[in-house]
């Protein structure tokens, strides 16, 4: 396993149990509560769908 | 012999195939959007054809479902995540809990620790330091890895373009997300008048 693979699983692993601490500690900001701040609005609705946008053709169109 | 009135409440009920069809068949030809998106190559046509369609489709969507239905304005919005951020203090000094201080902090840390690796990763450009992208890349070179990976993206975009709207009898709120909206809802919400009705 490289250097880069390794420091990814530590980086993966931190978020998982983040999304778990999110979903279970009352307090944690939760993916979904992030998800709601930012869907609250035309601004927030915009940003969001402009990054999951480009993300898609980024991943599915060019060379990643 | 009386007309019907158009407001008639509660509305007729439909049937079921009148209520699931649409549905069923919305799901049926996105899946079958999923299954043939896995089959198709990255630089190809049809691949880009087929993306730029689900993203024109996803924002137009979500400007018909959601026209009115913001629970806040852009300017309120802004204007609470200035405050928020500009008026963020230690847990000693003013209100936040000490969960939701570690928990802000952890997030901010795991995002910048993300971008900043992927960065480094990028600049580089070695074999051992692979790049985000370069991950989801190995993932997306086969076949169901890439219909898998479109899954999850178009699930997300519908849930950005559809989800967290403003329902009808809920009052619009400075504060997106919180528990400040109005979930009971004016007294003259269809809600409100069932459960009246109720009593």
């Amino acid at each position: 396993m490289t250097t880069g693979a390794v420091v990814w699983a530590v980086i993966g692993a931190a978020w998982l149990v983040l999304a778990l601490a999110g979903a279970t500690v009352p307090g944690v900001p939760s993916f979904v509560g992030v998800a709601r701040a930012f869907l609250g609005s035309w601004a927030g609705r915009g940003i969001a769908l402009a990054a999951w946008a480009s993300a898609g053709w980024h991943l599915f169109c060019q060379r990643p | 012999m009386v007309a019907p009135s158009r407001t008639e409440y509660p509305p007729p009920r439909r049937g079921f195939v009148a209520r699931t069809g649409p549905r069923v068949l919305g799901l049926v030809l996105i899946l079958a959007l999923i299954a043939w998106e896995g089959t198709l190559q990255r630089f190809s046509a049809p691949s880009r054809w087929s993306v730029g369609s689900v993203i024109g489709v996803t924002v137009i969507l979500s400007a018909l479902v959601g026209r009115g239905r913001q629970r806040t304005t852009s300017t309120g919005w802004a204007r609470r995540a200035a405050a928020v951020v500009a008026g963020w203090r230690p847990r000693a000094v003013a209100g936040p809990p000490l969960t939701a201080v570690i928990g802000t902090v952890v997030w901010v840390a795991l995002v910048a620790a993300t971008i900043g690796w992927d960065l480094n990763s990028f600049v580089h450009e070695a074999h051992e330091l692979p790049t985000l992208s370069r991950l989801f890349g190995g993932a997306t070179d086969r076949m169901w890895g890439r219909a898998l990976v479109f899954a999850a993206w178009v699930g997300l975009g519908g849930y950005l373009a559809v989800g967290a709207r403003r329902r009808p009898h809920e009052q619009r709120d400075a504060f997106p997300g919180g528990a400040h909206t109005d979930r009971e809802g004016p007294a003259c919400s269809p809600g409100n008048r069932r459960r009246r009705v109720g009593q």
